[in-house]
């Protein structure tokens, strides 16, 4: 879903863009074009001549399968825009617990500062990057985060140290942590 | 921000639905506290203001979530 949206948003960009400059080129043309029509000014008759071949054998049914598969494709296209456009998306949130009273939950956002705070607050570890991703439905999700090691203190007592500051949080939105070092991604120090 | 009478009702969206019901969304500001516990006092005075209101009967469910984490000063005043 979100790479329709993204689809549409970016066709709709394309599409104001080649509308403007359609625009503005019409608008020119009527100002500076002297005696010729329109048509002629943006060459309409060259375009006319050059596809005149194709379109009399599609008259003529030579190209009923190209012109099949092009019309299926545009149909599925403008159903997979449709989609984009008019199905609504609700954003995902990690849900600590749901029931007859309502939803607690956090967005993802809150939860990552939250994550980046436990695990940095007593000092000595350094959060260079956090990453979630809650469940597509109901509690759970992941969750990646970067300790920069400085002091080239050995990986996996870093990590412990930042899983152990991290339980409170990932032990009750149900969680998986996965926590990576800066020397992991051959960065000494990332911030 | 939502035109409620006699002025605006800042950090309060109200949206109509279906049926003639109304979503409710309050924006509040709180100290870094249990979701549990901080859920349990937003409902709890919702569901007073609501039966004083005499709407108890109408009273939906109340989601509470974290949307924001934010850094303050020392000496700012405690919320809820």
């Amino acid at each position: 879903m979100p790479l329709l949206r993204a689809t549409v948003r970016l066709l709709t960009f394309v599409l104001l863009v080649v509308l403007m400059l359609a625009g503005v080129g019409a608008i020119v043309l009527a100002v500076t074009g002297g005696g010729a029509g329109l048509p002629e000014s943006i060459g309409l008759p060259a375009v006319r001549d050059s596809v005149g071949g194709f379109l009399e054998r599609l008259e003529a049914g030579r190209a009923a399968a190209l012109v099949g598969l092009i019309a299926v494709g545009a149909v599925l296209l403008g159903l997979l825009i449709l989609i984009g456009v008019v199905v609504p998306t609700r954003e995902r949130r990690f849900v600590l617990s749901e029931g007859e009273h309502g939803r607690l939950a956090a967005r993802r956002g809150a939860l990552g500062d939250v994550a980046a705070a436990l695990v940095a607050q007593p000092r000595r570890l350094e959060v260079s990057k956090v990453k979630v991703r809650p469940a597509r439905r109901g509690a759970g999700g992941r969750l990646a985060l970067t300790v920069a090691n400085p002091r080239r203190a050995p990986e996996d007592d870093v990590k412990a140290r930042a899983r152990e500051r991290l339980s409170p949080l990932t032990d009750r939105f149900k969680i998986k942590a996965r926590v990576r070092t800066g020397r992991e991604h051959g960065v000494e120090r990332v911030r | 921000m939502t035109v409620a009478e006699g002025g605006n009702a800042v950090g309060v969206v109200a949206a109509a639905r279906p049926g003639g019901r109304f979503d409710l969304s309050l924006a509040l500001v709180a100290r870094p506290v249990s979701l549990h516990r901080l859920a349990d006092a937003v409902r709890g005075r919702i569901g007073d203001v609501v039966s004083r209101a005499g709407l108890g009967d109408t009273l939906g469910q109340i989601d509470v979530a974290f949307e924001d984490l934010l850094e303050v000063a020392p000496d700012t005043p405690p919320e809820v």
